[in-house]
């Protein structure tokens, strides 16, 4: 028994939830060949004053299949500075991303007199990159965060073709389950859709920093309710915080069904 | 008129040539599996529903009753599972009082394999069977399309290569009832974990001679951990524009209240509680 439409549900020749099955109309069908594969996931990135944390959950995946429960969105990129940037999307493009702008960090380190790139200047940087493969883009998602020279906490978010705001942002998420997860960090981060309890819905709860502990709380919050909802969210998240004192690594358990 | 209602066809196929997409049906991912032992049958299923990436229903029940000793696991549109072992059972039913004989799993098998192939696959029901009758024990497979098989051990949903993986290295030709369950449940488990649109808990459903014990949430493997907040808003965070307040002596200005005292409404109990999606 097994004729081709009686495969098990769900095994299909799409590998994407997003990819749309186009047939053409003219009883003629079209071949194509398919460079992107979306290999679903999260990531997530919130600043505080002189602070940011960027957090991805560690699944990869393919359709209905898991490829890793432990492949990491997260990177740093150099050893002694304070850069981070977080990929998700196509999971070859993202890594691609990602060692790219390592190499140029690490470059322009040794193009500069052992000078550290700042951070806007990487964000610039990485909008050039993806923009550069304006018509073969890099199916990759970003976040960047860092701290400038002056030690305040810097955010930036990019669409696939290097589309991208200077002034950064105080919160930022990409990926499979963002659009379940920027409405909780709007209202959470920004304190949008919230009034001063006392002026009858006149005056908006004014926004402060957050402090690093309600951070920790919101991201893994964020993570374990995307969990609950999204079939391509689970397995392991990784947290990564930049301080003035460091950069610092914390992975803890996801639901894995 | 008695079958579906086709009115809407042309005037959805126009919308659907001009780019109007297709409404999206809830499916059951699923992982639904069914094994013979010594002296039954256990059929056994994972509670996750899903809606593309989504998670529709966390803990959905795919196990449905057809007779008293019919069981049936559903895999495929939601809806197509649920109405079709509805429909069947009426009909089963229907045919048992006509006769004066219990229902036999052939029958059911052969109703809804009849029912399906008349639909040509647009009914995507897939479907586990099982059940003991006068004839004995039996477990069948029925697809969409209306073809059946009947085997001593089945799995079927996009769940069915990883159970059929832990059939195929522990299933052994005669079994004990807990061994059956036990097989069945890590067959379920192996659903739950490997395949996406798997997932949440395990329900079992032992049928024997004598009856049949339906094991809800058998397994609870994936609870929530608690939040590490409280989202709790102090009052008066959303904005009001009117501030109304009516004493409960004046209810019945605005709504009509009748007292029911102590009896229960409608001669039952005093209602279910709301089934909550936890």
């Amino acid at each position: 028994m097994s004729l081709p439409f009686m495969q098990p549900l769900g095994y299909d020749q799409s590998y994407s939830f997003h990819t749309p099955t186009s047939k053409a109309s003219g009883g003629y069908t079209q071949h194509s060949f398919n460079p992107y594969t979306d290999n679903g996931g999260t990531i997530i990135g919130i600043t505080g004053e002189d602070f940011v944390v960027l957090a991805g959950d560690t699944r990869h995946t393919s359709g209905y299949n898991i490829n890793s429960r432990t492949e990491k969105k997260v990177y740093r990129l150099g050893e002694d500075n304070s850069l981070v940037l977080a990929t998700v999307g196509f999971g070859a493009d993202s890594k691609d991303v990602a060692e790219t702008m390592m190499r140029a960090v690490n470059d322009f380190k040794f193009n500069h007199n052992l000078k550290n790139m700042s951070v806007s200047a990487a964000a610039q940087y990485l909008s050039t990159f993806l923009y550069g493969n304006r018509f073969f883009p890099k199916y990759a998602n970003c976040v960047l965060a860092g701290l400038d020279k002056d030690g305040r906490a810097r955010l930036y978010s990019y669409d696939s073709v290097g589309s991208y705001s200077k002034q950064g942002e105080s919160r930022a998420s990409a990926g499979s389950a963002s659009s379940l997860i920027v409405p909780f960090l709007d209202n959470q981060v920004e304190f949008k859709n919230q009034f001063v309890p006392s002026s009858k819905g006149q005056e908006e709860r004014p926004v402060v920093p957050l402090d690093p502990v309600t951070v920790a709380k919101l991201v893994k919050d964020a993570f374990t309710s995307a969990t609950e909802r999204h079939i391509e969210v689970g397995d392991g998240l990784q947290i990564i915080t930049v301080t003035k004192d460091g950069v610092s690594e914390e992975v803890v358990d996801l639901k894995k069904d | 008129m008695p079958g579906f209602d086709f009115s809407n066809h042309t005037r959805n196929a126009a919308l659907h040539a001009k780019g109007m997409p297709l409404p999206k049906a809830t499916s059951t991912g699923t992982t639904i599996v069914g094994c013979i032992f010594d002296g039954g049958v256990v059929i056994a299923a994972d509670t996750r529903a899903t809606s593309g990436p989504i998670v529709a229903d966390k803990n959905c029940e795919k196990l449905h009753f057809i007779s008293p000793q019919i069981w049936c696991a559903g895999a495929g549109t939601a809806a197509d599972t649920e109405f079709t072992t509805a429909l069947i059972s009426s009909q089963l039913e229907l045919h048992s009082l006509s006769t004066g004989r219990k229902p036999r799993v052939v029958t059911c098998m052969t109703l809804l394999k009849q029912h399906l192939f008349r639909y040509q696959g647009h009914i995507g029901a897939y479907l586990v069977i099982a059940g003991v009758d006068p004839t004995g024990t039996h477990l069948f497979t029925v697809h969409a399309h209306g073809s059946t098989d009947k085997l001593p051990y089945v799995t079927m949903g996009s769940g069915s290569l990883a159970a059929m993986a832990v059939f195929e290295t522990k299933w052994e030709k005669s079994l004990t009832r807990e061994e059956a369950v036990d097989l069945c449940s890590e067959a379920i488990l192996a659903g739950i974990f490997n395949d996406l649109g798997s997932g949440s808990n395990v329900d079992v459903c032992v049928i024997t001679s004598e009856r049949a014990t339906l094991m809800r949430n058998h397994i609870t493997p994936n609870e929530r951990v608690p939040k590490e907040m409280s989202y709790k808003f102090a009052r008066g965070t959303t904005g009001y524009i009117k501030e109304m307040v009516v004493e409960k002596k004046d209810l019945k200005k605005y709504v009509t209240i009748v007292d029911l005292g102590d009896a229960p409404a409608s001669g039952g109990t005093a209602g279910d509680a709301m089934e909550v999606d936890a």
